[in-house]
């Protein structure tokens, strides 16, 4: 992570958070680190700590937190939020940063692939005939193999 | 009781044991499941990476459920969250709703903000109530020890939720399993996240989450577990081989669904239950519950 | 031209990022422990003060140094202490009237504020501007606004009063 530099602090950053959903309340954290010991991605690896990317943020190193890989390796399991004593929407904070990072072009390419599936097909897991075979096979009723509904909810 | 079955995008291609199951125990249990051909993904996979498409998503799928007046049940718990964090935005936030309705307006669809959405699990356990399920039981399933993953969007964040449980002590599933005869085994580390959603990023992270379950698990006589989401099958189930031959050890735990542990009390054979399905393989463990095929 | 803080109390939120960043600053840690400001809180009564050095002209802990470690820098007028020259004795610690003067007893060193060589941190991260960096010679031209404000609107009110009644 390196020491941290204030020099370069986009002192907008923590404005911009507190004008979103999740990034409201950030600056009321009071470092208890009750999510960090929640946390069960830092539970198994050091290189995700919620309560060091809260920091980061709140010092206004904006590049460093959202070119970052770290703020995608949040689960999205809500341990942390609800164990808030402050109430800080933790899990939709680093929600923010991740779609915020992603509009800048940061996104790991796994997630990449699931965003143009999902938004070019429609589903995750996009079915064919084969699958609707195997589902006939159990008395599981056809599901459609294409899906032409997302080209009128996001045109071009 | 009738719903807009959300099946989602998992269950049909991957975990349509879940999918045979629950339809099983719906049908005995007189809750009728309408499905619905043109739901679409729920929106939960690009939350990550572009919230508002993602609940542009939810809203399409709300809307198909409004046209039929009715409430939405899912089996998956993240679809079951993304519509219900969608539902409960939309019905409470009208400048929301307004900006999605735009969306929806090119497919000709416009969302009111009223319907309800149910994991299959709460509907169980709030509205079918154990006395009703119960009645149908037909075994008894002592000698079944379930360890219970109640993963994370089924309870969390728990706002959304209505408060239907306890999100730090949750029992709705440990209630259900117990309704069967089986013994419900605690653990540590009980509500922890499976680390599913982490696996496009780092599959060695999210293993290991589901590795340190696994291992907590092991060391007590549980000898099935039971989840009630789809994703969370994917990491338990689908990767246990692969977590053992990476970390070079053995479990062999059987992952079960909810709805395959109330399918066996309620008396349906290993087939109709999708049992031959599981990854880990549940023969051994669940023999003495069926006659011999 | 000389330079200090003002510190305005009843804007403080009791946040603390002043704290942070001040440690950040001076020893790379996020550790409000090593900060050269401290939030003191009542709780209770929602008041949160903060404490800084007052780099006093007559400082007591530059009278009562034992070994003249502690001087005024020429160019921006703090109170700065010298690490080759001071001993640890604490002194200055227990003679400042404000406890403005710390010690770090990993380090095994007394620490203050150093208006981090003329951009202090906990003036640019202060986001209701609780804390302000201004000429010392103008400190009292802006507590004067502060109050006529008050009395001119106490002025108004009265005013208005007075023709309702």
């Amino acid at each position: 992570m390196g020491n941290v530099d204030l020099e370069h602090a986009d002192m907008n950053f923590r404005k911009e958070l507190a004008r979103q959903p999740g990034g409201e309340k950030i600056s009321a954290c009071f470092m208890c680190r009750t999510c960090v010991a929640s946390c069960p991605i830092s539970a198994v690896n050091d290189r995700f700590h919620p309560l060091r990317i809260i920091r980061m943020a709140l010092y206004g190193l904006k590049e460093q937190v959202l070119s970052s890989d770290f703020i995608w390796l949040c689960s999205s399991c809500y341990a942390c939020q609800e164990r808030c004593p402050q109430g800080v929407s933790i899990t939709e904070f680093m929600t923010l940063l991740k779609n915020m990072a992603a509009k800048e072009g940061h996104m790991p390419a796994g997630i990449r692939a699931q965003l143009d599936l999902v938004k070019g097909e429609g589903r995750i897991y996009p079915i064919d005939d084969f699958d609707n075979k195997k589902r006939a096979k159990i008395d599981l009723p056809a599901v459609p193999t294409t899906c032409g509904v997302v080209k009128e909810l996001f045109p071009e | 009781m009738k719903y807009a079955f959300f099946l989602g995008c998992t269950i049909p291609a991957r975990s349509r044991n879940y999918e045979v199951s629950a339809r099983r125990v719906a049908d005995k249990l007189n809750i009728e499941l309408v499905d619905v051909k043109e739901f679409i993904c729920c929106g939960f996979p690009i939350k990550a990476s572009d919230q508002r498409s993602s609940e542009i998503m939810a809203a399409y799928n709300l809307c198909l459920a409004q046209e039929k007046n009715l409430d939405i049940l899912t089996l998956c718990s993240s679809c079951g969250s993304a519509l219900t964090e969608a539902a409960h935005h939309l019905s409470e936030d009208d400048n929301a709703r307004d900006e999605v309705n735009e969306h929806l307006a090119g497919a000709g669809l416009k969302y009111e903000g009223n319907v309800k959405v149910r994991h299959f699990a709460r509907v169980l356990f709030e509205d079918i109530g154990e006395d009703k399920i119960k009645e149908h039981f037909q075994k008894e399933l002592s000698d079944l020890k379930v360890a219970i993953h109640y993963g994370c969007h089924y309870l969390k964040p728990s706002e959304i939720y209505d408060g239907f449980d306890e999100v730090e002590a949750p029992r709705s599933l440990d209630e259900l399993v117990k309704l069967t005869g089986a013994e419900v085994v605690d653990y540590q580390g009980k509500k922890k996240c499976c680390g599913g959603p982490v696996l496009p990023v780092d599959e060695n992270v999210a293993l290991s989450v589901t590795k340190e379950k696994l291992d907590n698990i092991a060391v007590t006589d549980a000898n099935a577990m039971c989840l009630v989401c789809p994703f969370c099958s994917v990491m338990y189930d689908s990767n246990q081989k692969s977590i053992e031959s990476e970390y070079d050890t053995t479990y062999n735990l059987p992952v079960l669904y909810l709805t395959q542990i109330l399918g066996i009390a309620m008396g349906f054979d290993r087939k109709a239950l999708g049992l031959n399905m599981n990854v880990v393989k549940t023969k051994e463990l669940l023999s003495r519950y069926f006659s011999k095929e | 031209m000389e330079k200090v803080l003002m510190i305005n109390y009843q804007k403080c939120t009791g946040c603390r990022l002043c704290e942070l960043v001040c440690s950040v600053m001076h020893d790379g840690v996020s550790n409000p422990a090593r900060s050269r400001i401290k939030v003191m809180k009542w709780e209770a009564e929602g008041l949160y003060v903060p404490m800084s050095c007052q780099q006093c002209e007559d400082a007591p802990c530059m009278n009562v140094c034992p070994v003249k470690a502690i001087s005024r820098d020429e160019d921006l007028g703090f109170v700065m202490v010298d690490y080759d020259i001071c001993i640890g004795c604490r002194s200055c610690v227990a003679v400042c009237p404000f406890g403005a003067m710390n010690y770090n007893s990993i380090d095994k060193k007394v620490f203050k504020c150093d208006l981090c060589g003329g951009d202090p941190q906990c003036v640019r991260f202060c986001e209701v501007n609780a804390i302000e960096y201004v000429d010392a010679e103008r400190l009292s031209i802006y507590k004067r606004k502060d109050a006529a404000e008050r009395l001119s609107v106490a002025q108004k009110e009265a005013g208005a009063l007075q023709a309702a009644m």
